[in-house]
């Protein structure tokens, strides 16, 4: 192993290796910070770049532009509340309002450090249980990825707030919207009303460009007086700058948070065709619902930048953990790397680190070097970026909505994304002002096709319905969906109702039926472990003389 | 006699969108070959739409006003209420949506880079300052801000973009 390291050490520091993984990580923040031109975009047009180089150089170019993308998110989505790429939907929520408070740059240091620390953390992940983590993610089936998308709608309630019903509502139209156009399972048009753009179905991302950026553009210069006058009034200096310290300091204070968002991301990365998009909510609800004071997330608080910050990172690592253990892409960004990897007559396989250490390694390395540029980069880039914000907001507005335009387009070279983008923008201005949430219906359109094509895999497998509740992993997450959908009334009447006492107790005991179902000895301990935890919390609630309210 | 409130009318163009859709999913044609039909899901889904706009409806039951608490409410309100009020509450994103309406329909003849141009100005002297000074301050950051994505999308990222039956 020795040998291999210093074989990739050789690769990687050179000061060719360097200054592209620099100019990619540079280029992968301008990426994310677009809002419609994503990642998966700008990898795509590094591919070109990377023919004539050696595979550890381009791999390492990808690597940058990936961890600088998913980064990059996180300026827009702090300053101007626009989240630059999916990965960043969850940063806006608590990014933006803190920003907004005359703090950005300790919303853009929380965010920056988790990320750099949330990968960092995955790198290791990646390197120490790559083989273990794949083992898992291929145990699962259609039945249990049914049941993952199901538990993540679910989180639909817990991010709609005080307006579950909306909410709800709000994800049932994101799921009804991915529904229009051709099934993807057995191609037959659906709900075109006979309009042959319709037949290709609304893509993702004008959805949510649309979706978010229009509305919070036209809610920021509604006003007159107040589209006159800078996104952010900026008086204080300190302000501007990023207070590295005190970030540190409140992450340090947040390690579980941190960790638990790292594990998540990691997970969800590992999971094929499950990326960054998804970790970064998932990360988020379960940091507030692990909050003693859940109510304050989306004010602007340092837990809800640094959870999906950090599973966000988190997850390219997971992504990596497939591609590098298995040959199977974690994500669509992962895919074009397989495919820069085969140019150069390297196939990532069971055996790949094994057969090719050197490389392997360095790609191992290059994924926490492309962290530790990201850290230097961004500092620099963000004084740029903080610039941005003393701009009137009327002329940030205008020129941010063309840039969409322009992204937006250059994704499929279609104009009927430019329409979207257009007609979600009236429908998210309208949900805005009737109080309907955004997330759930973003959400619902990522979720839906993949629930969709699982379910009908699963039915054309067996049309036995029991195996979603009989195989293990289908019922965890039917169960942690139940308990998810009942979470918010349970955080409501917490301490007040005696029936609260009860959830965590039941809700331990019930997921260790699962873990018992699995094999291998780990996940049974795991189980007898919920068992005991699920006793305990019940004798302590049963025992514990009740106070009077 | 009482006016339903706001929720209320959006709870029945819920409705009336799930009745729609509805209606729709009968058009999906039927293969013999799948195992889920194609409009199992679609209807799975507008059956939950259904059920949680019927509840909003209910719950939305309870708000109704009475005209002389509507008149209240309009007399409150500094932009007169009503549609013109409402006209001069959203008159910005109105004409912002119009103006990016505009923007797509001409995008055809004349091009991402003009009519990318054409929509910031337009924008920018509609939501800023009306003056000359002004107006050449918004057409510089027009020209410099689209004229330069415009270059990098175009020479450096090489990604085609629109050019205009006008100007091609």
């Amino acid at each position: 192993m020795r040998e291999s390291v210093a074989e990739a050490l050789l690769l990687l520091v050179n000061f060719q290796t360097l200054g592209l993984m620099t100019v990619g990580v540079l280029a992968g923040l301008i990426a994310g910070a677009i809002p419609g031109f994503t990642i998966a975009m700008a990898v795509v047009l590094t591919l070109p770049f990377t023919f004539g180089l050696d595979p550890v150089p381009g791999l390492a170019t990808m690597l940058g532009v990936y961890v600088g993308g998913l980064s990059g998110g996180l300026i827009s989505g702090v300053l101007i509340g626009i989240p630059g790429t999916p990965s960043s939907v969850a940063t806006t929520f608590d990014g933006f309002p803190l920003a907004r408070r005359g703090e950005p740059g300790y919303a853009l240091g929380l965010g920056l450090w988790a990320s750099v620390l949330g990968g960092l953390l995955s790198a290791v992940l990646l390197v120490t249980v790559a083989p273990a983590m794949a083992r898992v993610g291929l145990e699962f089936r259609s039945w249990d990825y049914f049941a993952l998308t199901m538990f993540a709608l679910t989180i639909t309630a817990s991010l709609s707030g005080a307006n579950l019903l909306k909410g709800l509502i709000a994800g049932a139209l994101g799921l009804l919207v991915a529904t229009m156009g051709e099934d993807s399972i057995n191609g037959i048009a659906r709900f075109t009303f006979g309009n042959d753009d319709l037949r290709q179905g609304f893509a993702f991302l004008p959805v949510l460009v649309g979706l978010f950026a229009f509305s919070q553009l036209m809610s920021d210069i509604r006003d007159r007086d107040q589209a006159c006058r800078p996104m952010m009034s900026l008086k204080d200096n300190a302000r501007v700058r990023v207070p590295h310290g005190r970030a540190l300091r409140e992450i340090a204070r947040q390690w579980g948070n941190l960790l638990r968002s790292t594990l998540i991301g990691a997970f969800t990365g590992a999971l094929p065709a499950a990326g960054s998009s998804i970790s970064n909510v998932l990360a988020y609800d379960q940091a507030k619902k692990a909050s003693r004071t859940p109510e304050q997330f989306g004010t602007g608080i340092p837990a809800g930048i640094i959870a999906p910050e950090a599973s966000n990172n988190a997850t390219a690592g997971g992504a990596l953990i497939m591609m590098m253990s298995l040959g199977i892409p974690g994500d669509v960004i992962t895919a074009v790397m397989l495919g820069a990897l085969s140019i150069h007559n390297v196939v990532p396989s069971p055996t790949f680190i094994r057969d090719q250490p050197g490389i392997a390694y360095a790609i191992f390395g290059a994924f926490f070097l492309a962290h530790l540029i990201l850290l230097a980069v961004q500092s620099v880039a963000l004084r740029g970026f903080l610039g941005i914000v003393r701009l009137p907001i009327y002329m940030l507005a205008s020129v941010i909505l063309l840039y969409c335009a322009i992204g937006t387009f250059s994704l499929n070279n279609v104009g009927f994304d430019l329409w979207t983008l257009f007609i979600f923008g009236v429908v998210g201005y309208g949900m805005r002002l009737l109080g309907f949430p955004l997330a759930p219906m973003i959400l619902g359109v990522v979720l839906g096709d993949v629930a969709e094509k699982n379910l009908s895999r699963a039915l054309s497998l067996s049309d036995d319905l029991t195996l979603f509740l009989s195989r293990p992993f289908s019922l965890f997450f039917v169960l942690l969906s139940v308990y998810s959908l009942v979470f918010p009334w349970y955080q409501q009447h917490r301490g007040r109702e005696r029936w609260t006492d009860f959830f965590m107790p039941s809700l331990s005991l019930a997921l260790s039926l699962p873990l018992l179902m699995m094999d291998g000895p780990v996940r049974r301990v795991v189980g007898v472990g919920l068992i005991l935890l699920g006793l305990g919390l019940l004798s302590r609630t049963l025992w514990r003389p009740r106070a009077m309210a | 006699m009482i006016r339903p409130n706001r929720d209320s009318v959006v709870a029945l163009l819920l409705l009336l969108l799930t009745g729609v859709f509805y209606h729709q999913s009968y058009e999906i044609r039927v293969a013999s070959y799948a195992t889920l039909p194609a409009a199992s899901w679609p209807r799975a889904i507008l059956l939950m739409l259904g059920v949680l706009s019927l509840v909003y409806l209910v719950q939305s039951l309870r708000g109704w006003v009475t005209p002389a608490e509507l008149d209240l409410l309009r007399e409150s309100d500094p932009t007169g209420g009503g549609p013109a009020g409402a006209m001069r509450r959203y008159l910005n994103p109105l004409i912002c949506f119009g103006l990016f309406f505009l923007f797509l329909l001409t995008l055809p003849y004349l091009g991402m880079l003009v009519g990318g141009i054409l929509f910031v100005f337009l924008s920018l002297s509609a939501l800023g300052p009306l003056n000359w000074r002004a107006a050449g301050l918004h057409l510089a950051i027009a020209v410099v801000s689209v004229a330069g994505i415009w270059a990098i999308f175009t020479y450096a990222l090489r990604v085609f973009l629109p050019a205009g039956e006008w100007f091609s």
